[in-house]
């Protein structure tokens, strides 16, 4: 019989889903995917974690149980240590499976291999092979589903780089629709949104930023827009290692774009109590206000529905990008 | 005919709203100060009422909201714009002051700064989690106190030692207030020191980082509390000037907003007119949508039964009706 495997649809699901999707649909899993983040999911979150968590992790909690209404053989929570070498992601994210075990009852297996590229990247094979003979015993079978998978998400991030919204990208895959070219971005002026892909990619947490802003005629730029090697290039510059892969993507786009003439302002989203964040957000708002050259705005979201005090921001902000632009 | 043309600037604030009325040179002819006590409708009915008494038979040419309760307000009045609060503030004080650097906003629950060079914003930033030092924290210490919050910040003046009270968080300086009362510190001093504790919180939290160049503007209803403006002039070591509106300086750039888009684009009024806004009936329900599990939180205003406008949906299955508003509405 065909085995289930849940992904939730948060955290990382933005930035490799279709690379895990395909490698267990490859192995002949079915891969049901948790809904959209929705207050329900979030409140199933809120109920079962600790207060100090950010938001994010809080989702994260209110997709596993969301999947958990659903019939699953297994569950895929893996453990991200690292994925750069000499570098690092939040270290909630390797603490995760950890998390959902202490928080939530009665969970179906939950594949969980360790990812930490921090010293090399010896141990790929092994990983993909633990996981793979969950399903198969076939090494060939096992080595392409991870190529197909990995081919997958090559073309996923190409269609980033064209400014889909992954929602729309996974879509396009998925359903294997013809690349149509973006139509969205039309707008007189250009935004930088800056922030963590889980947070400006998914619409309940950020209040539908990026629909917003296209509504007030602003194109948005994301970090996932930049090739690596540009992000490379600018963090070179710098005095010191910055060690969070995902804070280094965002310094990256900074400064990259800060020299260029293709933005009009720079909004940063950030969770309430993101560790690093704390720090790189604070890096790079000093850089912006000494810089003085572009409109920056920090915004904080937490588990707020109420979205006044968000819209006036965003429409104040576009004002003040509007009225310089027009002098 | 010039003459005739009246603009009318709506603020509806969490803890004030406020109405002007302004003739076509700009010049406010009526302001109106009320408080909101979470009756928004009923405040924009009564301020009407009074704003009213004074139009004399000129013409109302356009229609301006602003502040957390714009869009309700838009919606009950028929506005011809709805601007956030920051633009409008920025619209006011550049009117009043056209040299203005910054601009320094506290209101019943937000604070904000404002820097204007050479004409434009070029930075803002709001209080992000924290409402230490707005209107509602200072109103609630003088309830506490029994002092009228008129009296709060000429009583602080009269301090002449630096008590220091706590300022990173409401909780911490009430309860810093409370011990210092208990250690019998002058009833002054506290004040004063509770003050400049919300300067503090200011300049560290929502001024962060900014560059506060004069000349400063300070408005909104906290800008009345002479404590507070004495506090900011010590902990900046400069003047601080409070517009002769301050109070209203929001609904003012609505107004002014109003005015500039009517006659950039010639167009007439959406207003519903005095008559049927302050007789009407209002009501408003509201209710969670079980459609889906984003269980979105539905209001619907009412007026005189009929379905004046939803919000709060994400999909637009309830707000649909926004469209066909103004053919439900007499003018």
């Amino acid at each position: 019989m065909q085995k289930t495997v849940g992904i939730p649809r948060a955290l990382l699901y933005y930035n490799y889903y279709p690379l895990w999707k395909t490698f267990f649909e490859e192995l002949g899993c079915s891969v049901i995917l948790s809904e959209k983040t929705s207050k329900e999911i979030m409140n199933r979150g809120i109920e079962v974690t600790v207060d100090d968590v950010c938001l994010p992790i809080k989702i994260y909690h209110g997709h596993i149980r969301n999947l958990l209404m659903k019939d699953l053989d297994y569950i895929f929570i893996p453990r991200i240590v690292s994925i750069y070498k000499k570098e690092y992601i939040c270290p909630k994210f390797s603490g995760l499976p950890d998390m959902i075990r202490c928080n939530i009852n009665e969970l179906p297996t939950i594949i969980s291999p360790i990812i930490d590229w921090s010293k090399s990247r010896r141990e790929l094979t092994k990983v993909i092979f633990t996981v793979g003979s969950i399903f198969t015993s076939n090494p060939y079978k096992i080595w392409s589903a991870y190529k197909k998978g990995i081919n997958q998400l090559k073309i996923y991030k190409l269609l980033l780089k064209q400014g889909f919204m992954p929602e729309d990208a996974i879509n396009i895959l998925v359903n294997k629709k013809d690349l149509l070219t973006p139509d969205f971005n039309k707008g007189k002026y250009t935004v930088l949104l800056l922030g963590h892909s889980y947070n400006i990619y998914d619409n309940f947490i950020n209040m539908n930023i990026v629909q917003k802003l296209r509504k007030m005629e602003c194109n948005v730029i994301t970090p996932e827009q930049l090739p690596t090697e540009k992000i490379e290039k600018e963090v070179e510059k710098l005095p010191k290692k910055i060690f969070w892969s995902m804070s280094k993507k965002l310094v990256g786009n900074y400064l990259h774009y800060i020299k260029t003439s293709e933005i009009q302002g720079i909004i940063y989203l950030v969770s309430f109590g993101c560790g690093p964040d704390s720090l790189i957000g604070e890096l790079v708002w000093k850089w912006a206000n000494k810089n003085g050259q572009l409109p920056f705005m920090f915004v904080t979201l937490d588990e707020h529905t109420g979205e006044t005090g968000f819209n006036t921001r965003l429409e104040a902000f576009v004002d003040m990008i509007e009225r310089r632009v027009n002098i | 005919m010039a003459n005739n043309e009246l603009y009318l600037g709506i603020d509806v604030g969490s803890v004030s709203s406020n109405f002007i009325l302004m003739d076509a040179k700009k010049n406010i002819i009526e302001k109106v100060y009320l408080k909101t006590m979470g009756k928004p409708i009923e405040v924009i009915q009564k301020g009407l009422e009074i704003i009213q008494t004074v139009v004399n038979g000129k013409k109302i040419f356009g229609v301006g909201t602003t502040g957390s309760g714009r869009l309700l307000a838009s919606t009950i009045v028929g506005a011809d714009i709805v601007k956030n609060e920051i633009t409008a503030h920025a619209v006011a004080s550049m009117l009043i002051n056209p040299s203005v650097q910054t601009v320094i906003e506290i209101g019943g629950q937000d604070s904000k700064i404002i820097i204007i060079r050479n004409g434009i914003v070029v930075d803002f930033a709001m209080n992000t989690v924290c409402a230490a030092g707005t209107g509602s924290f200072l109103d609630r210490q003088a309830t506490r106190l029994n002092i009228p919050i008129q009296d709060f910040g000429k009583l602080a003046l009269k301090s002449n030692t630096k008590v220091r009270i706590a300022g990173r968080c409401a909780v911490f300086a009430e309860s810093d207030m409370v011990h210092k009362q208990q250690m019998g510190y002058k009833f002054e001093d506290i004040i004063w020191g509770l003050c400049r504790a919300l300067v503090r919180n200011y300049i560290n939290n929502v001024a962060k980082g900014k560059e506060i160049k004069e000349p400063i503007l300070f408005q909104g209803g906290v800008a009345a509390n002479e404590g507070i403006k004495a506090a900011f002039e010590d902990h900046l070591n400069c003047k601080i000037i409070v517009p002769k509106y301050y109070d209203v300086m929001g609904a003012y750039g609505a107004a002014l907003l109003a005015r500039e888009k009517m006659k950039k684009l010639s167009l007439s009024t959406n207003f519903y007119g005095f008559d049927n806004i302050c007789n009407g009936k209002y009501s408003t329900t509201s209710f969670e949508c079980n459609g889906c599990s984003n269980m979105c939180e539905i209001v619907e205003i009412e007026y005189d039964g009929k379905i004046l406008s939803r919000w709060g949906d994400k999909c637009g299955k309830w707000s649909m009706v926004d469209s066909f508003q103004k053919e439900n509405v007499g003018r």
